[in-house]
């Protein structure tokens, strides 16, 4: 995992479209000294156990792995976003026949009340989903919305009252492993992001 | 082409579409593509447009229209449980993207925890 070097200003590789200026990129594997090989020389940070555990962000406590409450409220609501997306979405095309034409898809689906709520949903999400995206990792925040499989499964079966067979139970677990896994590495690696969300006097170095 | 060939490559389509519609929310979200790595930042902002954020966030949306239409498709000619982990692999696709053009940190933990949530949609879809 790189540390990201001290050198952000909000400014830096904001909506200024600086075409050099490559000094806050220094954490990027581009700008790492270079062997005669031409393998750039990585730092050798995860050879040891401690390594190992350091970059995982198990060892908590540094600035970029503590999720600041609005990354946190923003990544709930997504998940719930699209959940509601996704159960409205499926009652809309439910009543689409398997052989019907996109023509004849894409009118059905218009005409259903629940592809509305969809979309509704699909507008809120996105307000939401670019406010997440400004203040952390894409890598970070987008595996969390796995986490709606879960939500969507639970749903149906709840509805449909069935059981969650064993199967699908190790699904679950292993999303919710890998969710976990996701959430032990430091949120934001990259990039100073315009206006930063976080102002500017964020510990970030 | 046997429908079930035809959804596969539909749903490839959708799935790489996804992912660069994530990156292009990403790159509106942070301001501009300033976020890029310099090669790609440099190719960005060639475009006149390239400066405002509002845009990428607009070619976000187009490109998520376009995933919508194209992964509705994919599931009227594919059984769920292989159109769902196949859906899944837009994880994959967009660890990609971030790792290869906004240089951030997907490291091992980052992967591990892709591939669980990858595998963990095989069994979840059965």
């Amino acid at each position: 995992m790189h540390l990201p070097g001290g050198c952000h200003s909000p400014l830096d590789g904001g909506i200024r479209c600086d075409k050099g200026n490559p000094k806050h990129r220094i954490h990027s594997i581009h700008s790492l000294p270079v062997r005669a090989s031409g393998l750039p020389i990585v730092p050798a940070r995860s050879s040891t156990l401690a390594g190992f555990f350091a970059t995982t962000g198990l060892i908590m406590g540094r600035g970029e792995t503590k999720l600041p409450g609005a990354v946190v409220g923003g990544l709930v609501l997504a998940i719930v976003l699209d959940t509601i997306i996704q159960i409205a979405w499926k009652l809309a095309v439910s009543g689409v026949p398997g052989t019907a034409t996109v023509t004849a898809t894409v009118r059905e689906a218009l005409s259903n009340p629940f592809f509305w709520v969809a979309m509704l949903a699909f507008g809120a999400q996105l307000f939401n989903w670019v406010r997440v995206l400004a203040r952390a990792d894409l890598s970070f925040a987008q595996p969390f919305t796995a986490l709606s499989y879960i939500s969507v499964l639970a749903i149906s079966a709840h509805s449909l009252h069935e059981t969650i067979a064993a199967p699908k139970m190790l699904g679950v677990a292993l999303i919710l492993l890998g969710v976990f896994f996701i959430s032990r590495t430091p949120f934001r690696t990259a990039g100073a992001h315009g206006p930063d969300p976080m102002g500017p006097d964020s510990p970030r170095s | 082409m046997k429908p079930g060939l035809i959804g596969i490559f539909v749903l490839v389509a959708a799935v790489t579409v996804e992912s660069f519609a994530q990156m292009l929310l990403k790159i509106g979200a942070a301001g501009g593509p300033g976020i890029l790595l310099l090669p790609y930042r440099r190719w960005a902002c060639r475009f006149s447009f390239g400066s405002i954020a509002a845009s990428w966030i607009i070619l976000g949306v187009i490109a998520y229209g376009l995933e919508i239409l194209l992964y509705t498709v994919a599931l009227h000619l594919l059984d769920l449980s292989v159109a769902f982990p196949l859906g899944s692999l837009c994880f994959v696709g967009v660890a990609v993207l971030s790792k290869l053009y906004l240089g951030e940190a997907v490291g091992r933990i980052r992967w591990i925890g892709v591939g669980c949530i990858v595998i963990g949609s095989v069994f979840v879809a059965m």
